[in-house]
């Protein structure tokens, strides 16, 4: 920053200073509660919104997505920006999931922190917890897990839905959620390509937003869409790209695609002093050279010249005149997408000659009025490339809109690769929770000899990480309501505040959080409360509670692959209701979470240097 | 840099505290704020508008960023309807924070936010009423006879035979121009002569309500009838025509011009493209003119009585409502009304087409909201893109320019074809020099000035010159040189740039009788490369005979001759071969230039919207009564609950919640009426107009029960009649109701037979057009109508903005200081 700014000689490099800190410094623990109760209070489909902004003032962000806040957001605490890096990685993989990384990670750490025990200890134990859950998740015989059928359409629309409708930044109702899964569905199949060559790319369904209008309006068009203001109707009737035709007798539109600049500075020239008869003008030279490549373009009968950047307006005029349309200033996003589209290899100089072999095709060009605005739809009969037109009112809410569709797409994206579903709102990690309680006690011998730790620190640390999970689904809601889990499955239960009792039926609560669970199935179970920030003493008697449940595995009656195979087989009523997450990015972000706590606990201490 | 994390507790109290500053700018009888601006060069600027208000006001708090840029982006969609947009959220953001406060969980409160708005929504539009398809479809067969009869005002029982030809209709007019001062013929017969006739619904609604408007006796019914109708005088007219008002005022009062071409309302088809100038009128029918203003006055004020019109309201009586009236409304029955309509003869196209322009200009009238001048002209640029088009969608407006001109009175603006633009007045000579004969063009997106490079343009190849021994080159032409070389070439007589333009450039356009026109808005470039055939080019040098279009002649508007520091400025107007349109909008003052543009586009927004959508909503404050109600009647909310997953223990208590979110929502949308109420001015306290409003809806739920109550106030708050008057207005057809509003037919029919009147006070007001003040414009509107798209949308929007603001709770402050105690 300082050598940029010509004049200021760059201080002197300063005596390093060296802050010793502890990672049970008040300033990491505080950072980190801060951080948890941040994402925790973004997790969920009724979670809050933050409004990012700069103290300067700028635009605001209004976002609840980890993607979004942490990109938007500046950390300094080293520790928290170990736990963010962590996730942002994970969410560069997986898109989803960042704030259930974020939110176990976090709870993880403040809460290992707070135990009586070696923070190495505590860490390795951790280790073994996470390998016995992998070791559950992983199993065939796993109750929260199910085979996805990607080609049932109810239950991808039910996993499309869990995701969207986790964001509560785009305020959607049911209706809406609905319209909106669907589009994102069908862009979803539009895009796997049909030949067998094709990849499958998440550049293949574009976004575009409009703002003012409802989410009805929403809708999904073939091609490539985007905003030209100065291509309007008019200009295209009188500048009409030619047509040749392609081999075969289609008609077709020669697309060349530059990613360079041409707009006639010295952009493109190598930057050294050039030396030239009088009579030479720079700007003269550089025209005359574009007007040399556009004339090499006219002659291999190219009807559009798309670029990235500027198109210098003189050459645009040449083309016009021979029947090229120019469409300039594309940016980055939307070049991907024509080249996509057309197939065409993006020519990065003015230099080399340009062949036929760059040129991508079109089969037809339109313009398009949305909000008195013109876009130009750009088609081809034979890419898969589509675009999604979001509606929203909302500026705020139409931007995560966008972001929330692309990592719903990749998590389709991702179903298709690895098809496996786990329970959503919460019930996996309740049940999970109550897995390793149970598994804890029944491998209590092997455990101990294995690590080597005494018998209080293995339940307390065990205790401390099933509660973490439980906390994590206790995060889901933000209304202050009742968090239960039923002794046979071991779902997530949501009840009133005000409910007397724990047993659901007598509540009036339906189906457990996820949907799977009625309350007909567990009668009038009492239930026991999750998440609660038990004594120290207590863990060992509710760990013999859930691991008495869980013991023989045939109470646990429900798994998630029967439901699945009710569903689609007798239509179960609430079918769509069901909250499905994406298997391979919650165990991504599973583990990513437990290794970057455990990764955090075994740093001792945190050395500033201030240069 | 390190993110600072606060808790936004107050967002909804920001969300309040700036809407509030909108909400005396809602309703006609608004007021403007003035935004002091000593160190801008504009100065101090006059605002009316909420997304001018808002942008001007600097607000820091996030939330306020995003009310300001919902605003815009409302009124970049629809035009109009930010205000509403604005003070909802303000209200809303009360009524969320009144439940949340009550205890109620934020997520139930954000779920019966959405559900209440849209459940509004769908009631309000049951009562919205179709716009009469003749506007859209414009077809020759004779559609709706029934309806064009009923409403043209001069169709008389002598016309039974004619079949709408000139003939006929001058001659009514001469019978017009005979007595310009008495108004009495205009209701013969088919007015006058039903009064003694208690059965006549059109007398017994007027009766109704003159004696609701009237403080004193009852007795005086016939002399407030009569003052009445006097009164409507000085109403605005509807123009029918685009003829420039002060021509159809001189038509039609003075008999010399009258009997040739009074007759504006058979005749509008012929004179549709004929566009009058003011400037162009005759001192001598001036003269006249103040004459008959004057007298016009003079008996204005005799009769003007303690009224007032508001865009939510209607007509507002000064006083509460009077007992009874005394005539029954049971003895009216809808006999009457349609046995009357079927005595009167089909008409020809031509009065067909003539009602088109006249439906147009009655909604226009409906949706003008006290913006009348503005709306006229609008109405104008409808009906000329309507008559050019054929059957054209009527959205299509991208064709008209707007012109502003400052320090003229705000009645001199007129619509005319062609584009008008601003020119110096050094071009007067090359203007003059051959004044219509076609000219060529050439349009160029940006400065004429040698050093001018286009956006995106970064730096320049440099080149160092290097002259080898003494050998002698050819000099390059000179940037002016080709300049010249092409205005020759391509025998350039207009430029127009939207950039400025060098001065060697001006001089030598100038020596070539070239006319140059700077600092165009790119709209209208594009506007006149489309009409004319030009290419919009960025470099002239590069230009050749290819991109230059043609116009069909250049005309100047020589009553606006303007002063500025930067030298004397002209109007000049630019015919071109395709259809353009351009507004010259003048106004008294600099400050006013922008508000008045808004209020155009706004206008032109509102006409186009009603007609896209093919549906209007009643005015007068009856969409936010039909939501009160609905609100209030909490057991009538059967929708299902959605959103909130059944899982969720929220699903099963949100009935519990409801109610009491609802009565809150219904408390906002009273706040937004009694606001408007209040801004009036015609209630001395909020308490005043809230005891209106309770006592209205009182009416309005037992219609049945206090009919003649609800007749009562009818005249004294327009609103529950409203709904069935307006729909009777433009549907003209009981049985073919689209309303389904509960009350009943009594009601309709009364509301319907009473406008049969309007045609004629709307007729009536061509003959002394000039007279209008402001006010009293806004008074002729008896059936005000909203568009409806635009009003629900700026509901949910702030709905969505509530519900976003709601949904927050953090603020992280990206910067470097280190002074908040929360700091990751």
């Amino acid at each position: 920053m300082c050598q940029k700014m010509s004049g200021v000689i760059p201080s002197p490099k300063q005596q390093s200073t060296v802050i010793n800190q502890s990672l049970k410094d008040p300033k990491n623990t505080q950072a980190v509660s801060t951080f948890r109760a941040l994402v925790q209070s973004c997790y969920g489909p009724t979670g809050r919104l933050k409004m990012i902004h700069n103290a300067s003032g700028g635009h605001v962000t209004s976002t609840s997505m980890s993607q979004t806040l942490f990109r938007s957001m500046s950390v300094s605490n080293p520790v928290v920006k170990l736990i963010v890096s962590a996730v942002q990685s994970h969410t560069n993989q997986f898109s989803d999931g960042g704030l259930f990384a974020s939110l176990l990670c976090s709870c993880l750490i403040e809460s290992c922190l707070a135990l009586p025990i070696p923070q190495q200890a505590v860490a390795k134990i951790n280790e073994e917890m996470l390998h016995i859950c992998l070791e559950y998740l992983q199993n065939e015989n796993c109750l929260c897990k199910a085979r996805l059928n990607v080609g049932d359409a109810t239950m991808m629309l039910a996993l499309v839905r869990s995701v969207l409708g986790s964001k509560p930044a785009l305020m959607l109702n049911s209706v809406d959620l609905n319209i909106l899964s669907r589009l994102v569905l069908q862009g979803f199949l539009k895009s796997i390509p049909d030949t067998t060559v094709g990849t499958l790319s998440l550049t293949d369904v574009e976004y575009v937003c409009i703002e003012g209008c409802s989410i009805n309006d929403s809708h999904l068009v073939d091609g490539v869409l985007f905003e030209t203001p100065k291509i309007t109707k008019q200009y295209l009737g009188r500048v009409k790209p030619r047509k040749v035709h392609f081999h075969g007798g289609t008609e077709t539109i020669k697309v060349a695609l530059f990613n360079t600049s041409l707009s006639g500075d010295s952009d493109e020239f190598i930057d050294t002093a050039y030396e030239a008869d009088a009579g030479v003008s720079g700007d003269a030279f550089v025209f005359q050279h574009l007007i040399q490549v556009a004339a090499h373009l006219v002659q291999l009968q190219v009807g559009v010249l798309a670029c990235q950047k500027v198109v210098h307006p003189g050459v645009q005029k040449y083309l016009a005149e021979n029947g090229v349309l120019t469409v300039d200033r594309l940016g980055s996003l939307h070049v991907v997408a024509v080249q996509r589209l057309t197939g065409a290899t993006a020519i990065g100089t003015l230099h080399a000659a340009i062949n036929e072999d760059n040129i991508g095709h079109l089969h037809s060009i339109s313009t398009v009025q949305i909000q008195h605005k013109n876009y130009l739809h750009l088609q081809s009969s034979t890419s898969p490339v589509n675009t999604l037109l979001l509606c929203n009112r909302n500026e705020a809410a139409l931007l995560e809109m966008k972001d929330v569709c692309r990592t719903a797409h990749h998590v389709l994206c991702q179903a298709l690769r690895t098809p496996l579903v786990l329970c959503g709102g919460g019930c996996t990690e309740t049940h999970l929770a109550a897995h390793l309680r149970a598994q804890v006690t029944m491998q209590e011998e092997t455990l101990l000899a294995k690590l080597g730790c005494s018998k209080a620190q293995l339940h307390t640390t065990a205790n401390n990480f099933a509660r973490c999970l439980e906390q994590v689904a206790m995060a889901l809601e933000h209304d202050g309501g009742c968090h239960v889990s039923d002794p046979v499955n071991h779902h997530h239960w949501l009840l009133p505040p005000w409910a007397s009792t724990t047993v659901p039926a007598e509540t009036g609560v339906e189906t457990c959080a996820c949907g799977m669970v009625k309350t007909d199935k567990i009668d009038s179970v009492s239930c026991s409360p999750i998440g609660h920030l038990s004594d120290q003493s207590q863990p060992s008697s509710g760990s013999k509670g859930h691991g008495k449940h869980c013991d023989d595995k045939s109470n646990c009656s429900a798994s998630l692959t029967d439901y699945m195979d009710q569903a689609t087989q007798k239509l179960v009523e609430s079918g769509p209701n069901v909250v499905l997450d994406s298997f391979p990015v919650k165990l991504n972000a599973f583990v990513v979470a437990v290794e970057t706590a455990n990764m955090i606990l075994t740093v001792n201490r945190t050395i500033f240097d201030k240069n | 840099m390190m993110a600072t994390i606060s808790e936004i507790s107050n967002g909804l109290d920001v969300l309040m505290s700036v809407a509030s500053c909108a909400q005396s700018l809602l309703g006609p009888q608004r007021t403007l704020k003035c935004i002091v601006d000593d160190s801008g060069p504009e100065g101090s600027v006059l605002v009316s508008t909420a997304p001018d208000l808002l942008s001007n006001l600097n607000i820091d708090h996030p939330v306020g960023q995003l009310l300001n840029s919902a605003c815009q982006s409302h009124h970049r969609t629809y035009g109009t309807g930010s205000k509403t947009l604005v003070c909802m959220a303000g209200f809303l953001a009360r009524a969320a924070r009144h439940c949340i406060h009550l205890g109620i969980p934020f997520s139930a409160v954000c779920h019966c936010l959405e559900e209440g708005v849209r459940m509004c929504c769908e009631e309000v539009e049951k009562t919205a009423i179709i716009v009469d398809k003749v506007l859209c479809e414009k077809s020759t067969e004779i559609v709706r006879t029934d309806y064009h009869t009923k409403t043209i005002p001069f169709a008389s029982v002598q016309q039974t035979d004619s079949t709408g030809t000139l003939t006929t209709v001058s001659r009514q007019c001469e019978n017009e121009s005979d007595d310009v001062d008495d108004i009495s013929w205009y209701f013969e017969p088919q007015t006058i002569a039903p009064f003694s006739s208690a059965r006549n619904p059109t007398l017994h609604v007027q009766a109704i309500n003159v004696d609701a408007s009237r403080t004193e006796d009852t007795d005086s019914i016939q002399k407030s009838f009569q003052q009445k109708f006097q009164e409507s005088d000085v109403l605005p007219t509807d123009d029918d025509e685009e003829e420039d008002e002060f021509s159809a005022c001189f038509e039609e009062t003075f008999p010399s011009k009258s009997s040739s071409n009074a007759c504006h309302h058979g005749e509008t088809l012929q004179n549709k493209s004929v566009v009058t100038q003011p400037s162009k009128k005759p001192d001598m029918t001036r003269e006249g003119f103040e004459q008959l203003l004057k007298s016009k006055l003079k008996e204005n004020d005799k009769n003007r009585k303690l009224q007032i019109r508001s865009r939510h309201l209607g007509l507002v009586d000064f006083l509460p409502s009077e007992p009874n009236p005394p005539l029954q409304l049971q003895d009216l029955d809808s006999h009457n009304a349609s046995e009357k309509t079927e005595d009167y003869p089909k008409q020809s196209n031509l009065l067909q087409a003539n009602e088109t322009s006249l439906t147009l200009s009655r909604l226009s009238q409906g949706l003008s909201h006290g913006n009348c001048v503005e709306m006229q002209l609008a109405c104008k640029v409808f009906q000329q893109i309507l008559h050019e088009r054929q059957g054209a969608s009527p959205g299509d407006f991208d064709i008209t320019n707007t012109c502003l001109v400052s320090g003229v009175d705000h009645k001199q603006s007129y619509v005319t074809d062609g584009i008008v633009v601003k020119v110096g007045s050094g071009q007067l000579a090359s203007i003059l020099q051959g004044k219509n004969k076609p000219r060529k063009v050439l349009i160029i997106n940006g400065d004429i000035t040698e050093n001018f490079h286009h956006t995106g343009y970064k730096k320049a190849l440099e080149v160092s010159s290097i002259q080898y021994g003494a050998r002698s080159y050819k000099a390059p032409k000179s940037w002016l040189e080709r300049v010249q070389k092409v205005i020759l070439d391509c025998d350039v007589e207009l430029l127009l740039a939207k950039g400025i333009v060098d001065q060697d450039v001006m001089e030598v356009c100038l020596s070539m009788n070239c006319v140059v026109v700077q600092q165009v808005k790119y709209s209208t470039l594009q506007t006149l490369a489309d009409a004319t055939g030009a290419f919009i080019i960025t470099y002239i040098h590069n230009s050749t005979s290819l991109d230059v279009g043609a116009v069909t002649s250049l005309e100047l508007l020589e009553d606006h001759t303007l002063q500025s520091y930067k030298g004397a400025s002209m109007l000049m107007k630019i015919g071109t071969p395709g259809q353009t349109w351009s507004a010259v909008l003048c106004c008294l003052t600099k400050a006013e230039l922008h508000h008045v543009e808004q209020q155009f586009w706004i206008c032109l927004h509102r006409l186009k919207n009603a007609l896209a959508e093919g549906k209007v909503l009643p005015g007068g404050g009856s969409p936010e009564l039909t939501c009160i109600r609905c609100l209030r009647d909490t057991s009538g909310a059967h929708h299902s609950l959605s959103g909130i997953h059944p899982g969720s223990w929220l699903s099963l208590s949100i009935k519990e919640f409801r109610p009491v979110v609802f009565s809150s929502l219904a408390e906002s949308f009273e706040q937004y009426l009694l606001s408007v109420m209040v801004n009036s001015g015609r209630f001395s306290s909020p308490h005043h107009a809230r005891a209106e409003m309770e006592s209205l809806l009182k009416g309005q739920e037992g219609s049945k029960a206090s009919l003649e109550r609800v007749a009562c106030h009818k005249q004294t708050l327009t609103t529950a009649a409203n709904a069935d008057k307006v729909s009777a207005y433009w549907t003209d057809q009981p049985t073919t109701h689209t309303t389904p509003v509960k009350q009943d037919d009594k009601l309709c029919l009364e509301s319907k037979v009473s406008t049969q009147f309007l045609p004629v006070e709307y007729s009536q007001q061509n003959a002394d057009r000039q007279e209008k003040s402001i006010s009293e414009m806004q008074k002729s509107s008896d059936c005000e109508v909203l568009d409806c798209m635009c009003k629900l949308e700026a509901w949910k929007s702030a709905a969505s903005l509530v519900q976003l603001v709601l949904r927050t709770d953090t603020e992280i402050i990206n910067g470097p200081k280190e002074d908040f105690h929360k700091v990751l």
